[in-house]
């Protein structure tokens, strides 16, 4: 399993972290109970600051998916989606299929052929892992 | 006669060998800059190498030829600068071909990989033959303090190419246990250098094997150092204390050998760095092999050129560990004087 981080993208170095983690977390690479790498061994091996390790896996302790001790180690956890009501959802869900059809538009706007994008979309929404998110 | 030639051939062959191979030692730089693929293998490259290696071949013959006539009555004080004359002439042709190269760099790398739970540099097997160093240097002091009635008053500790001594010390404790004391200040060195690699440096994809193979190197000199000095540091308590411990074709032979062991785990692993990027921004890089950038939390990097790991100067920690080292290094010579 690999870390990319693009120096030149607009996204932030410690969101590209965050967000990769999070696809091997969904998808079942990372399993209750992994280790990652320490912050600093991280930090040292992608030459970037301890300080956006640290926030990307402050980020993904905020969702539940990992448990960060004093000693900066992260160990991936258990998560189980909380009971919640139907209101409350479709108003997350709004959100997210705005960021989607967002997303969808900077790929048309590269130039990307539809079907690349369908199959792509296809493919997301058939990923087992994807309803692991909770 | 022979030896007048075979003396300065043990101190300038080697270094021509190394030098030689430098440039040739590792993909993706060349004399410390990162190229396009098939820069080095392009008429220019080709040029620049050659004209290096040209360098080389003469400072090597001139170094030689002027440590010759040293040896043969010049006295020591010429001898240094005559031995000084083919490493420090290879640094300034080395920043010519670095000159040459530099307008041929590749821009910088936009991408960095790491790899997530990437397997150990150190494998636990390879634990108890780090502690081979202190066992040879602990043991050798502890026999000698066992025997410590029947070291002579006065011993050699230094011979002449003829075997015959030429330099004394008194039995004392600074007389008895120099030798082990500096092997023990080098080994020291040794594994702050191999810390700062294991938990100091990247463990990308393509470094793992570059990593295992310096550090095998560091453990084979390590215990090779500390094997020469706990041989010599028993002559005294030998059965002929006035004798050499060490032939002179051993001594001669000596820095080959020790070249060779730093070399050979690392010939292996020279061609595997398909993989690797190297991330290090190129203006952080001064002679193309020292490197120093605040903003890399890296504490060891891949050297530019050649093989092995580089301190990265510009981290605070490196900056502590450099003026330590020196501190080590004032102590032992105040200590000794």
């Amino acid at each position: 399993m690999k870390l990319v981080l693009e120096l030149q993208s607009p996204v932030p170095a410690y969101r590209q972290i965050t967000d990769q983690l999070r696809g091997y977390l969904v998808a079942g690479s990372l399993k209750p109970g992994d280790l990652l790498p320490s912050v600093r061994r991280l930090a040292i091996d992608l030459a970037i600051h301890h300080n956006t390790v640290a926030e990307a896996y402050r980020t993904l302790a905020a969702e539940g998916w990992l448990e960060v001790s004093r000693g900066k180690t992260a160990r991936v956890m258990p998560r189980t989606a909380e009971p919640r009501r139907r209101s409350e959802l479709r108003k997350e869900h709004d959100g997210f299929a705005r960021r989607l059809r967002n997303l969808v538009a900077e790929m048309r706007s590269h130039g990307l052929p539809e079907d690349w994008i369908a199959k792509e979309l296809v493919a997301l929404s058939g990923n087992k892992g994807a309803q692991c998110s909770g | 006669m022979l030896w007048l030639i075979l003396f300065p051939l043990t101190a300038t062959l080697p270094a021509a060998i190394v030098f030689h191979l430098l440039p040739a030692w590792r993909t993706g730089t060349f004399f410390g800059v990162r190229v396009p693929d098939g820069f080095r293998d392009s008429p220019e490259g080709r040029r620049i190498l050659a004209q290096y290696r040209r360098s080389n071949s003469i400072l090597f013959l001139a170094g030689t030829a002027l440590m010759a006539w040293a040896v043969a009555g010049q006295g020591l004080w010429i001898l240094v600068p005559c031995a000084l004359l083919h490493p420090l002439g290879m640094v300034a042709a080395t920043q010519i071909a670095r000159k040459q190269v530099w307008p041929h760099r590749q821009p910088p790398e936009t991408q960095r990989v790491a790899e997530l739970g990437s397997e150990d540099p150190l494998p636990v097997w390879t634990l108890p033959l780090w502690t081979l160093p202190v066992l040879i240097i602990g043991g050798a002091a502890w026999y000698l303090s066992l025997h410590w009635n029947s070291i002579p008053d006065r011993f050699p500790v230094h011979w002449g190419i003829d075997d015959q001594p030429n330099g004394w010390e008194q039995k004392s404790f600074k007389g008895v246990y120099g030798s082990l004391m500096s092997g023990a200040s080098t080994i020291i060195l040794f594994y702050g250098i191999a810390v700062f690699i294991l938990f100091g440096a990247r463990r990308s994809p393509g470094d793992i094997r570059v990593m295992r193979a310096t550090l095998t190197s560091l453990m084979g000199i390590m215990t090779s150092v500390s094997l020469l000095l706990a041989v010599i540091s028993l002559g005294p308590v030998s059965a002929q204390p006035n004798a050499s411990p060490l032939s002179t074709p051993f001594v001669m032979a000596l820095p080959i050998g020790l070249i060779a062991i730093s070399l050979l785990p690392m010939w292996f692993v020279r061609k595997d760095a398909a993989e690797y990027v190297d991330t290090t921004p190129d203006e952080c890089w001064t002679m193309g092999n020292l490197y120093s950038n605040p903003e890399d939390p890296a504490l060891m990097v891949r050297n530019r050129i050649g093989f092995g790991y580089s301190p990265n100067f510009g981290h605070r920690v490196m900056k502590f560990a450099f003026l330590l080292m020196v501190a080590q290094l004032i102590a032992a010579v105040v200590y000794f004087a």
